[in-house]
Parts: structure tokens; sequence; C-alpha cells
């Protein structure tokens, strides 16, 4: 009992932090639809499993060596286990000084993500709160003005993108570092309604432009999740937040020197779905569903979409086949007839530096018309945005499996594998297969524009080349001559992806894992 | 009111709802043909057509209210 007074003095003063930013400011945030920063971490970590590093630290008033008050730091975090595995978390407390950098005494978000890099554990951060100033008012307090940058968050955020999984949600308004702190992640949510990120919120946009804009309307889901791709996807609420979160976890390694988890999987490894025999229509302006087909051949309890409402044209999910974890990329026929488009390149380009950051095979499901054309596309610079997607693709050293379900037109048509001699490309094609470097229909023109013109009936010369041309489209015809290496019966597509994976896996097993030379962009 | 918009520039291929009749959110309302692709344009939400605001044939530009709800 020699320490019992110091003993009680901890919990005395544990029991001062976890008072937050006092009863009435609790309430209003709680009034707000927002659980307080423990409660998020709890809720979404598993029970019990939360230790918290940096409890006692915060602002402190004595009277005569009395300790009379006690605001806690407002950035809570430690150590916890999400599905039984490790992860460093941390969130902003809002009701502390709105969350603000500057009441968060020590560098605690920087020891968190140090502790995840130490650890080779996932960092989450539940962000609500802002930037590195906070307020005007520390200028006040500390009597000057301050150059922004030095040591601090972006000396590990680089590492962090490269080692360790990063997600991030965005839980409030979140501005400056906290707005950087959600978009330099792997995984981004934005909480619907409560969540808003921007550079910097509506007061200094009206000062600065002189507008005033709600701000919902200037960084909320729509906008973000939607629009801009800035969040890869959005919650209903907080524990959809955490779900999605948890989600996302499940297919990742711990770091990147660790290999994807497995999970056993009740499904059949041999399952031939009839319906993927019919899935493509005959008539080739018609579209399919592609998120059907893709549950057609993962694992029936796998499946989850990163970035649904932004680059639509493009659709990346994790899944997995035969419990192994892949990332999966596919065209959606149903947005911009599946072309490429700037957002959708985008959106392809980090999906494919995250899955070769952390180990994951990719299957390519390929029904691509080319990259969008017209004057809107060359203004949003699709090509620049298209040949970077294309980097990405020859960059990356995963195993990669095409599977060609239809169209693949073009330059970006190409964008469905590395074609170096130094890879082995595992590709097979659906009898569907239909490419070249341009399509017939617009093709005919531009290529024999000269004749057509001088023929007596230049429409019925045109439509004759044309038909000419179509009897040359069988799929066969390019496997003759070994251009697509397999046209596969569609209900094979699992059991043949179920092989590859398992190969795919003991090539990465045997494989020295680690940071790419590359390194990872948000 | 909802505005419903082409979200990608393209042929108005086919119109599949009139002026009055009620829709379903997720109902096919106008087909657009864009990138050689028969792409459905859905409803947003549960509504009334209140407007077509335009033709089978007419191109249309990405932005460009195509019907609207009440």
């Amino acid at each position: 009992m020699v320490w019992q007074p110091e003993i009680d003095e901890l919990n005395e003063r544990k029991k001062l932090a976890y008072n937050l930013g006092g009863e009435e400011r609790v309430q209003k945030h709680i009034d707000n639809g927002k659980l307080t920063v423990r409660d998020r971490i709890v809720t979404l970590a598993d029970e019990n499993s939360f230790q918290e590093r940096g409890v006692l630290a915060g602002k402190a008033t004595y009277e005569d060596n009395e300790l009379v008050d006690f605001r806690p730091s407002n950035y809570v975090m430690g150590l916890a286990k999400i599905d039984g595995r490790r992860v460093s978390i941390g969130g902003d407390d809002f009701t502390v000084r709105g969350g603000a950098a500057d009441g968060a005494v020590g560098d605690k978000k920087t020891h968190q993500e140090r502790m995840a890099l130490e650890l080779r554990i996932p960092i989450v951060r539940l962000v609500d709160g802002t930037g590195g100033g906070g307020s005007v008012k520390t200028i006040e307090d500390i009597g000057r003005t301050y150059l922004p940058g030095g040591p601090g968050f972006w000396e590990t955020a680089n590492d962090a993108m490269e080692q360790v999984p990063v997600v991030a949600a965005a839980m409030g308004s979140v501005a400056g570092i906290g707005a950087a702190r959600v978009a330099v992640s792997h995984f981004s949510v934005i909480v619907k309604g409560t969540g808003q990120v921007f550079t910097a919120g509506p007061p200094v946009v009206e000062r600065g432009l002189g507008m005033w804009v709600d701000k919902e309307d200037l960084g909320g889901a729509e906008i973000h999740a939607r629009g801009s791709g800035v969040c890869d996807n959005e919650a209903t609420d907080e524990l959809d937040a955490f779900k999605q979160i948890k989600s996302f976890l499940s297919y990742l390694p711990s770091s990147s020197w660790e290999m994807p988890p497995y999970e056993s999987t009740d499904d059949s490894p041999t399952r031939r779905d009839e319906e993927l025999l019919s899935i493509i229509p005959r008539e080739r302006r018609q579209p399919h569903v592609i998120r059907k087909l893709i549950k057609h051949v993962i694992d029936h309890d796998s499946y989850f979409e990163i970035g649904k409402f932004f680059g639509r044209s493009v659709v990346t999910c994790l899944a997995r086949i035969d419990g192994f974890p892949v990332a999966i990329i596919a065209n959606d026929p149903m947005a911009v007839g599946g072309s490429l488009d700037t957002p959708g390149s985008e959106k392809m380009l980090k999906f494919i530096d995250l899955a070769d950051t952390f180990n994951l095979p990719i299957i390519n499901l390929v029904d691509q018309p080319g990259f969008m054309i017209g004057v809107e596309a060359e203004k949003a610079g699709v090509i620049k945005a298209g040949v970077r997607a294309l980097q990405a693709i020859y960059q990356c050293s995963v195993p990669w499996a095409t599977v060609v379900l239809r169209r693949a037109y073009g330059v970006a048509g190409a964008a469905h594998q590395n074609h170096s001699n130094s890879r082995w490309p595992y590709r097979i094609s659906w009898p569907s297969g239909d490419w070249g470097s341009l399509p017939i229909e617009g093709g005919v023109m531009a290529a024999y524009r000269r004749d057509i013109e001088a023929a007596d009936d230049p429409e019925s010369y045109r439509q004759e080349i044309e038909d000419r041309l179509n009897l040359l489209r069988s799929p066969f015809r390019t496997a003759e001559s070994f251009n697509i290496e397999d046209i596969v019966d569609p209900r094979d597509t699992r059991p043949l992806l179920v092989e590859w994976i398992h190969d795919a896996y003991r090539v990465l097993s045997s494989s020295a894992l680690g940071p790419k030379g590359r390194g990872m962009r948000a | 009111m909802t505005d419903i918009k082409a979200e990608w520039p393209g042929v108005v291929s086919e119109i599949k709802v009139n002026v009055g009749d009620t829709v379903a959110e997720d109902q096919e309302i106008i087909i657009l043909e864009s990138m050689k692709m028969l792409t459905p344009i859905l409803s947003p939400t549960n509504g009334t057509v209140s407007e077509i605001a335009v033709e089978q044939g007419q191109y249309v530009d990405e932005g460009t209210t195509l019907a609207k709800l009440d």
C-alpha cells in the first residue's frame, strides 16, 4: 500500500480526463448525433481491447500546488484490436476547443502514427478537428505568429502510406490539417450529414471569396464522396462508418511486410453459375450489370466496394476468392458506357497502388470501350489521368489476372494488364470478346473516308466495308494467332480464378515483401 | 422537385416515361446512348414526372436537365 495515494491520484486524474470538455459541451455533441471520442473508439474496437496512451496529458491549473482544474488533451489515442488484430487508433475530441490541433498537448497524433510504424499495424484516424493553429487565439497565447510546417505529421505520413494500412473517417467539420489527415489515407469514409471536409470552413470562405456557403454544400458527403473523390465512401451514420472500416481492414494485412489474411469460406471453389453464360447481352450496345457479374465469381460472403459514387465507370472492390483476398477492377457499362474518364483513371490508379502496396493480387474484369471522348473529357485531362493509371499498371508487381468480358478498345483497352515481356500475363476471354484499336463502326469512316466519298452510293459502300470487317470480328480468329491466349466458358471463370489465386498466394508468400520503391501517394 | 440530369454527354435514344407518370426510385426514365452504349438513366427517387425536357434523338451535354420530377 506504499503507493496507494498516487494510485488514487492517478484514478482521480483519469476521471478528470474522461469528463472531456465538460458536461454541457458533451451533451451538445451528443445532441448533434455524434458519439464522444472514447465512445467512438470503444464502439469500433473489440470489447475491452483499448489501451489508451497519454490519458494524463492536458492543461492543468493549480492553486497552492493543488490541482483545481484540468482540460484534457483533445486527442485520444492508443492501441486496440479490431476483429482480433492490433491497430493504432486515435480521434479528435471535438468537445475540447472544437478538436483544434492546438488543444492537443504534446504531439499525440504523431506518436500514434510512429507507434503504428514501429509495430507495423494499421492506423485508424477518427477525425473531428481542425488545423494546426486551430484558432488564431493561439497567437495571443504564445505571443507570436509562426511559420507552418516543421516536424510532425508529414514526417510519418509518407512512411505510413507505403507501410501500414491508413484509414480515416471524417466525423465532423474537419478543416486544414484535419482535412489533410482524411485525404492522405488508403481508405476514407465521410459520415453523411455530420461529416464535412474542407481546406477552410464557411467563415474563411466568406472572408476570402466574399461568398457564404453552408458547410454541407462546401464539403459534405455529396461533394466529397460523389463529386471530388476526396473521400472514398460515405456512411449513413457513425456505426456504418465503423462497419466499413472493419470491412476494409479485414481484406488487408497489418503491414506491407505481411500477406493479406486468409478467411475460410463455405463457398465452393468449383461453383459454375449458369447465369454467367447469358449475363453479357448479344446486342453490343446493351449494358450488363457488372456488380451482379462480380458476385457470381467471388466468394459469396465477401465484397467491399471502394469509391462507388466516384469515377463510376470503374468499379473497384475488395473481395475473396476461395478465402484469399483480392483486389478487383471492373468497367461498368452503365456509367459513361464504361469508358475510362479522368475520375475513373484516378480511382484505378489509387486502387492499383493500394493492391500493390499490400500484396493483394489483382483481377481485372474488362469491358472497356476506350478513353472517354469529347470536349469535357479533354478539358478534364483524360489522357494525362489515363497514362498515370497505365503507369501504375506497369509499376505494379503483384500477380494479375485479366478476364476480357467484352470490349477492349484503344489505349485504354490496352490498360488491362502489364504486357511487358518480363511478365507472364494470365489472361482469358469470354466468347463475347470484342477488341481493336478503333471500333469498326467509327473506324471505317476514319480509315476509308476517301474511298467511301468517291463511291456512287457512299452509305451502302460504307455498310459493305463494315459488313466485311465484322465477319473478321470473331474472337476465335484472334485466338488462332495466340493474340488472346484462351477463350473460356464464362461459367468456368470462378474455378479458373480459384486455381490462379492459389498460385498467386504461393508466389507472393515466397517473395520478399515490404514497401515498394515507388512509395504511395494518396 | 428533382431534376434528372445527364451525367455524361450522349444522344437521347428512348424516353421511357410520360408527363404525369408516377415513377419509383431506380426506374428507367431515359435511355441515353453514350460511347455506343445504351445506358439507362434512373430516377433518383420516387415521384411524378412533371416535365420531359428533351426529345428523342437529341444530343445532350453533360449536366443537361433531361426530366423533372415532383
